[in-house]
């Protein structure tokens, strides 16, 4: 199964997976493997109407199957971690992680509240860096090279990954920093597509997010997108900033 | 060397905070942002009145003093109106009974009303911008005892000694904030952060423009992050000599863990390693710089007897192309740091 698919999958188990076990109301509408500069790589849930107390109250269900579903894409689950949204309960985002270095560090500290609105529900690291076939640290700095070389700028690909949502759509995108619309305005970017497509995304759509109001390229996408979207994207009901 | 040290908020943090960190003198956090804001993010769980006793109950049992901000570089004008001062002087009052032993802010308004109507220090904000002789004598003659100086001058020593001269305040300076020197976004941003992190906020921003161009700008000339005003721990002697009594870490958005660390270095007097780790204000950067804090040893030397012309002099622009490095395949087997002359030539080669 190709990777987009796998996520496809997982994203739906896990929103049934949660529903079942509180009753329903939960959307998982994001899910995304990713790898990040400081040298982590996990994978990260966006849910809506999930709350803390449901994740505390169900902790000892949801979170093998959290497990289960990282090792499936080749990542150690050595910790797990919410984030909710400033003064709520509210749950943002549910990382399960193989923490850089410095991550051990900064998830390790004040029982499990590393900063205030973070929750670590595991923490259980391993010193051992063992390449696989998902290794999206690899990918993140083989595209991170390849983007300084197209450029000549100092780029920082703060994120790569593969992200699948609920409406169907999925995407291969590098959050980025350094790099204007003019360094990739009608330049090759055959080397992105590439790796998209080899990651099982079809590039159907191919854009860049620009920082509002600036020319700074926050982002570069791309998509295989569901038909509901690929009609928004031709009808213009979706503009991006930059179509490449 | 007693620092002050940032908290972010939450009692878990401030346990293991005062239980490892070294020379704490003073502990700052956010206040309730019902009443004043701050300019900088507060983390969920924003402090209650309650909490605030009970943290400076806490630190008042180990010997070290509570600060609490109140530095919104905006106010809004409430403090003005009839309901906004009643407001303040409630939660004010409120301060004075928990026994916290300063608040941080940066309109005059408030050291006046602080210095003459209660019994806790007003502590002047870096964000009330005292980067003269002249401003530090207005906020002393405004009640303030301890002037938090503008971070644009940490590396101006002719203006630290001339304060020093015309002030009695304590001066205590801001030592890893990492932001552009002489920032043209520093006033804008600090008015929108206050507005966003303030009482009844429901601003709904697009981007933080002011924070992304400063990211863009300090990878397009990273001689900006050595211009900066921030002092090395091994540096922190010269500060000494020249009368600064007290030395306040930025950081309190951070994790509990990195706050405890650079707390350390400074204590220690001595950071082996990243610079870029240390410093507040960096984000991401520090996982593109890498900043080798041994190597700059001596450079406060020109710093020290800096004119600040920098089209003229380049002495940071040399010393960033002699010292910084930048990652390269961070986090995999094939890590290295490479200078960053020879990473610009190489990819501007390919490019061409």
């Amino acid at each position: 199964m190709k990777l987009p698919d796998t996520l496809l999958k997982n994203r739906l188990d896990i929103e049934k997976g949660i529903n079942s076990l509180i009753g329903g109301g939960v959307s998982v509408y994001q899910l995304m493997l990713s790898s990040t500069s400081c040298g982590c790589v996990g994978l990260t849930l966006f849910p809506v109407g999930l709350k803390r107390e449901d994740v505390e109250v169900f902790n000892d269900m949801l979170l093998p199957q959290l497990k289960e579903i990282s090792k499936g894409v080749g990542v150690f689950p050595g910790a797990i971690v919410i984030q909710t949204r400033a003064d709520d309960s509210e749950i943002a985002k549910v990382k399960i992680q193989r923490l850089c270095k410095s991550c051990k560090i900064d998830y390790k500290g004040a029982e499990g509240k590393p900063w205030p609105g973070v929750y670590t529900l595991q923490y259980n690291p391993t010193d051992d860096y063992q390449p696989n076939d998902n290794d999206f640290l690899v990918y993140r700095s083989e595209i991170e090279g390849k983007i300084r070389k197209m450029s000549g700028k100092l780029v920082n690909v703060e994120e790569l990954g593969v992200f699948v949502l609920s409406c169907g759509c999925s995407g291969f995108l590098a959050a980025l920093s350094g790099l204007k619309a003019g360094d990739i305005t009608g330049k090759d970017l055959s080397f992105f597509k590439k790796m998209s497509s080899d990651l099982g995304i079809e590039p159907k759509i191919m854009y860049a997010a620009l920082s509002y109001g600036t020319d700074c390229v926050s982002s570069i996408t791309s998509k295989n997108t569901c038909s509901i979207c690929k009609v928004k994207y031709e009808k213009g009901v979706i503009l991006p900033d930059l179509v490449l | 060397m007693e620092l002050c040290v940032p908290h972010p908020g939450h009692f878990e943090a401030l346990k293991e905070i005062v239980k490892n960190g070294k020379n704490i003198n003073e502990i700052y956090m956010a206040g309730c942002p019902d009443f004043i804001g701050t300019v900088r993010r507060i983390l969920d769980s924003s402090p209650t009145i309650e909490d605030i006793k009970e943290q400076t109950e806490y630190v008042h049992e180990h010997g070290i003093k509570m600060n609490i901000l109140s530095n919104s570089s905006c106010l809004s004008g409430q403090h003005l109106t009839y309901q906004g001062n009643k407001t303040y002087r409630w939660y004010l009052d409120k301060l004075n009974d928990i026994g916290v032993d300063a608040i941080t802010v940066s309109d005059p308004y408030l050291v006046e009303m602080i210095s003459r109507e209660y019994d806790i220090e007003p502590v002047v904000s870096c964000i009330a911008f005292v980067d003269s002789p002249q401003k530090a004598e207005y906020f002393e003659e405004f009640g303030a005892t301890t002037l938090t100086l503008d971070t644009n001058i940490g590396k101006h020593f002719d203006l630290l000694e001339g304060i020093r001269e015309a002030t009695s305040c304590k001066l205590r300076i801001m030592v890893n904030e990492g932001c552009l020197y002489r920032c043209p976004f520093r006033y804008s941003h600090f008015n929108l952060t206050s507005h966003f992190f303030g009482p009844g906020s429901t601003l709904d921003i697009m981007g933080d423009y002011y924070h992304d161009k400063c990211v863009s700008m300090r990878i397009d000339n990273p001689e900006h992050i050595m211009r900066s005003g921030w002092v090395r721990p091994e540096d922190i002697s010269a500060y000494e000599k020249i009368g600064i009594d007290l030395f306040k870490i930025a950081g309190r958005i951070q994790s509990v863990n990195w706050i405890i660390n650079c707390t350390n270095a400074y204590a220690n007097r001595s950071f082996d390693g990243n610079l870029m780790d240390i410093l507040d204000g960096t984000g991401t950067l520090r996982n593109l710089f890498y900043v080798p804090n041994k190597e700059l040893d001596g450079a406060i030397e020109k710093w020290k007897v800096c004119d600040k012309l920098c089209h003229k002099c380049n002495f940071c622009k040399e010393l960033t192309n002699r010292v910084v490095r930048v990652y390269s395949g961070k986090g995999t087997q094939g890590e290295q740091v490479i200078p960053i002359n020879s990473l610009k030539s190489e990819i501007s080669n390919e490019t061409a």
